[in-house]
């Protein structure tokens, strides 16, 4: 072996030497830095599984919170829809499976005790079959089971992966529902009922806020209940108020035709007497006439003062039964009024032409107050002479010596309007709505000793009536008293 | 069945009337909203109804309500939290859509037994439907019950006999993220076990768009083992294992508040084998032995990922589907649209899912009518080629589907 050859193997084995360590140090180098790789991949990873996480949390969150805003904005649309029904019935087909979908539930059941028999019975449900509502009404009214759903204060809560209490197994038994919720309805501080809510799927808890939106529903429920009694009892109330109205104005109807039906018997009997009576009256008349005139012989002055008592209150007797006989026939539509365009002017004077004498004897002033522009108006001549005529004489009558007398006339729209204002000494406030009954005198008249028939007021108020006026009367005691009738222009 | 062909003598396009109603009695909400919408269909005739009703409603009652007013008129539908119309997304309400179509011919057909048998179902379905339509077959649209069915077996189906690049559109039934009963609608009869096809022909154009928009968090994962639409192995772990680390739960948390709810926040991404998108799949359930069941087909792929989205991604991805669709018509003028949601989505948004619907309005244009719903899985396009694309089914998507006339 040459030196050469010595040389070239120690070359060659340091050059392996070399080769084997640079090629160790770049696995090193390699590993260390797959090392790093694996180290960043696993921070990322982790980084990863942080963020997945948070994303989670916030989601949940998010979701719980979408959960109770949808479920407020339902309970609020429920709200007014309750507000707007009276009848309890309309409001449980408002708590259907669409709206109980909304507040996020998938069974539902709103059951109430009946305030008579105590038996506690569905009134609306979602998620339940037929079999089942028989089922749950008949258990929940076995032994004092509903107890704990109709407390008052608080609500139950029962989640699928929560431990229950005695009670809470029972129920889960009877509701067939792994978690629910139910919260008592109260109506004037007693529980009346209770809503249940609960959900099959295992997925969604129940939290303390689903007890919350819970309570809001039983609230409603209570309010609508509430109102519904009230209108139920005002509905009744009511009914009852129009059933007696309705009775009351049948019987005054009856008592009304009865009233007609003798007022026309009155009508046809004081028509009937009263022609009966003229006729021999007549004939008094005529005799007392023909013994006062002497043509049966001489009579003495006691006679003929006896004579002219019987002429007087004949006449007297006359004019009572002409105006029962008016009265009955204005009454009876039987006597039609002749409306011509008539001078008020003129009929005034006609008719002071008549009472000038009386006002003269009793020094009485007679003032006629005109404000009218048009002396013109419709009337039947004769029937408004009898008018005037009595009201002037009423007042004459009435009025003390050198008293007043006033006829004020004025244009009222379509009306005339005749105020006779005396100051005479009134009529008692009493009276007054009596004035134009048929028969009635005031007592300070009678006590006064004036006399009268009573049947003139009531024959001026038929007489203003059939010329469609109306009459009303005013009066202060020991001052006076105002007369006012009004007739149509035309 | 309806088959239906219009022959109008006055060409003009299709009128798509929306009526709604949030009305709390299930009956008069289906009377309302049907009265509105076929009310402003004035004189024309109602040739389809298609109705989306929220689980809130008792169903029966509420297509009698709708029945009452809409006569005779074909009609089908699906349940959903929410309608999307271009009058908004309506939550909790009875939403009608009355059509009266005249270039467009439709056929409809249902068949039970989808949760049994998606495949064979949806076969059933779009042969019926195929069996009365005219030849210029143009897009099928499909609703099917959500509770425990595969549903990409049943667009297998219709693909079977539609062929596999025909267009699909729709999605399974929705309800209140319960995943325990959906409702499905034929001819105002109510089924919750059904698939539901529209088959629409004619002389139209439709281009659908999609996106869902959600992002990979943490990191890849390793598919190893699984069978048709359940996940057995993640990382040689009980596929469960994944969302007890990520959600730091147990599998007893886990079932309790129910993976299908949480799988819609944080579905699975499957990278799919040469692409760059995420193919989503959310969980809707847990088996004995800890794995994931999906409500469609496990895919070939890559890795698999947690998802997780956020507002202003998934809008993004709104963008981008109408986009899609409205360059796809080239210049065509959009004349109506359909747009399917993934319920994952509306969780997403909250309470403002029109913040979606606005988005989409703004690219396609305000007054072009809108009908659709929030759905359980989307059936949605995914580009094979350069000018071909196939239908998928697809969770946390959203798919926009326009036509022209």
């Amino acid at each position: 072996m040459t030196s050469y050859t010595i040389i070239l193997l120690l070359v060659l084995l340091l050059i392996t030497l070399f080769s084997s360590l640079f090629q160790r140090n770049k696995r090193i180098s390699a590993e260390e830095k797959n090392r790093g790789l694996g180290d960043i991949a696993r921070q990322l990873d982790d980084q990863a599984k942080i963020i997945i996480k948070t994303d989670l949390a916030l989601n949940k969150v998010q979701e719980e919170l979408d959960k109770k805003i949808t479920g407020l904005y339902t309970l609020h649309e429920l709200g007014q829809k309750v507000s707007s029904t009276f009848n309890i019935e309309d409001l449980f087909s408002l708590i259907n499976k669409p709206l109980i979908s909304k507040l996020g539930f998938s069974r539902a059941l709103i059951m109430l005790k009946n305030e008579k028999t105590g038996v506690v019975s569905i009134k609306t449900q979602a998620g339940y079959t037929e079999s089942d509502i028989k089922r749950i009404e008949k258990n929940i009214n076995k032994g004092d089971i509903s107890t704990a759903l109709f407390k008052k204060s608080g609500f139950i809560l029962v989640n699928s992966d929560a431990e229950k209490v005695q009670h809470e197994d029972v129920l889960t038994d009877i509701f067939k529902t792994e978690s629910f919720l139910t919260v008592p309805i109260t109506v004037k501080d007693e529980a009346v009922g209770f809503i249940l809510m609960g959900n099959i799927s295992s997925y969604t808890k129940l939290t303390e806020g689903d007890a919350e939106l819970l309570s809001i529903l039983a609230s409603q429920i209570s309010t609508a209940i509430e109102n519904s009694q009230l209108y139920t009892e005002l509905f009744r109330s009511h009914q009852d108020l129009e059933r007696r109205v309705r009775e009351r104005t049948q019987e005054l109807a009856r008592l009304n035709e009865e009233l007609k039906r003798l007022n026309r018997a009155k009508s046809t009997f004081v028509s009937a007497v009263s022609h009966e009576l003229r006729t021999p009256l007549t004939s008094i008349k005529g005799y007392a006439s023909i013994l006062m005139a002497g043509k049966l012989g001489d009579v003495s002055a006691a006679q003929k003062e006896r004579l002219e008592k019987i002429d007087k209150h004949s006449n007297s007797l006359t004019r009572l039964i002409n105006n029962l006989l008016d009265i009955a026939r204005i009454e009876s539509g039987k006597v039609q009024m002749i409306i011509k365009d008539i001078s008020i002017k003129e009929a005034l004077d006609s008719i002071v032409d008549i009472i000038t004498p009386q006002i003269k004897e009793k020094n009485i002033s007679l003032k006629i107050d005109t404000k009218i522009k048009v002396d013109k108006i419709k009337a039947d001549p004769g029937q408004l002479e009898r008018v005037f005529l009595n009201l002037l004489s009423n007042a004459i009558k009435f009025t003390p010596e050198k008293g007043k007398i006033i006829v004020h006339i004025e244009q009222k729209n379509d009306f005339i309007e005749f105020v006779i204002e005396d100051s005479g000494i009134g009529i008692p406030i009493q009276d007054l709505e009596k004035v134009f009954e048929e028969f009635f005198r005031s007592d300070n008249a009678q006590q006064q000793g004036i006399k009268g028939t009573g049947l003139g007021l009531s024959l001026v108020k038929k007489i203003v009536e059939a010329h469609k006026g109306k009459i009303w009367v005013k009066s202060d005691i020991g001052k006076g008293t105002r007369f006012g009738f009004t007739i149509p222009r035309s | 069945m309806f088959p239906c062909v219009l022959s109008l003598s006055k060409p003009m396009a299709t009128k798509i009337a929306i009526g709604y109603s949030q009305n709390l009695d299930s009956f008069s909400a289906g009377t309302e909203a049907t009265r509105l919408a076929t009310y402003q269909l004035g004189r024309l005739k109602t040739d389809l109804i298609i109705a989306f009703i929220s689980p809130i409603y008792e169903q029966g009652l509420a297509l009698k309500g709708i029945r009452s007013i809409a006569g005779d008129a074909p009609m089908l539908g699906s349940s959903s939290i929410a309608s999307i119309t271009s009058k908004g997304s309506f939550k909790d309400s009875v939403t009608i859509c009355a059509i009266s179509f005249d270039n467009i011919s439709f056929s409809i057909a249902f068949q039970k037994g989808v949760r049994k048998d998606p495949r064979t179902v949806g076969s059933s379905v779009a042969r019926k439907a195929l069996s009365n339509a005219t030849i210029q077959r143009q897009l099928y649209m499909m609703f099917s019950d959500s509770f425990s069915v595969n549903a990409s077996n049943s667009l297998i189906g219709a693909h079977e006999i539609l062929g596999t690049l025909f267009p699909v559109i729709g999605g399974g039934s929705a309800n209140n993220f319960q995943h325990n009963r959906t409702y499905q609608y034929f001819n105002y009869n109510l089924y919750e076990d059904i698939a539901i096809g529209l088959l629409l022909s004619g002389n139209f154009t439709a281009v659908t768009g999609s996106a869902h928009g959600w992002q990979p968090i943490g990191t890849p994962h390793d598919l190893t083992k699984a069978k048709l639409n359940i996940i057995k192995e993640i990382d040689k772990r009980p596929a469960i294992a994944l969302y007890q680390d990520y959600l730091g739960k147990s599998i007893d948390e886990l079932k309790n508040e129910g993976i299908a709810r949480l799988g819609a926040s944080f579905p699975l991404g499957m990278k799919l084998k040469g692409k760059e998108a995420y193919l989503l799949r959310s969980p809707i359930d847990i088996t004995e032995d800890g794995g994931l069941v999906l409500n469609a087909n496990v895919l070939e792929c890559e890795e698999i990922n947690l998802m997780i989205g956020d507002r202003d991604s998934a809008l993004n991805a709104t963008k981008k589907a109408a986009m899609e669709a409205l360059n796809g018509l080239k210049n065509l003028a959009p004349s109506f649209g359909m747009v399917y949601s993934d319920i994952s989505r509306f969780q997403l948004f909250r309470k403002d899912p029109q913040i979606e619907l606005d988005t989409i309005k703004d690219i396609i244009g305000e007054n072009v009518p809108l009908i659709g719903c929030y759905t359980c899985g989307v059936y949605m396009p995914i580009p094979t080629a350069e000018y071909t694309q196939q239908f998928y089914f697809q969770n946390q998507v959203l798919s926009v589907t326009l036509f022209s006339e």
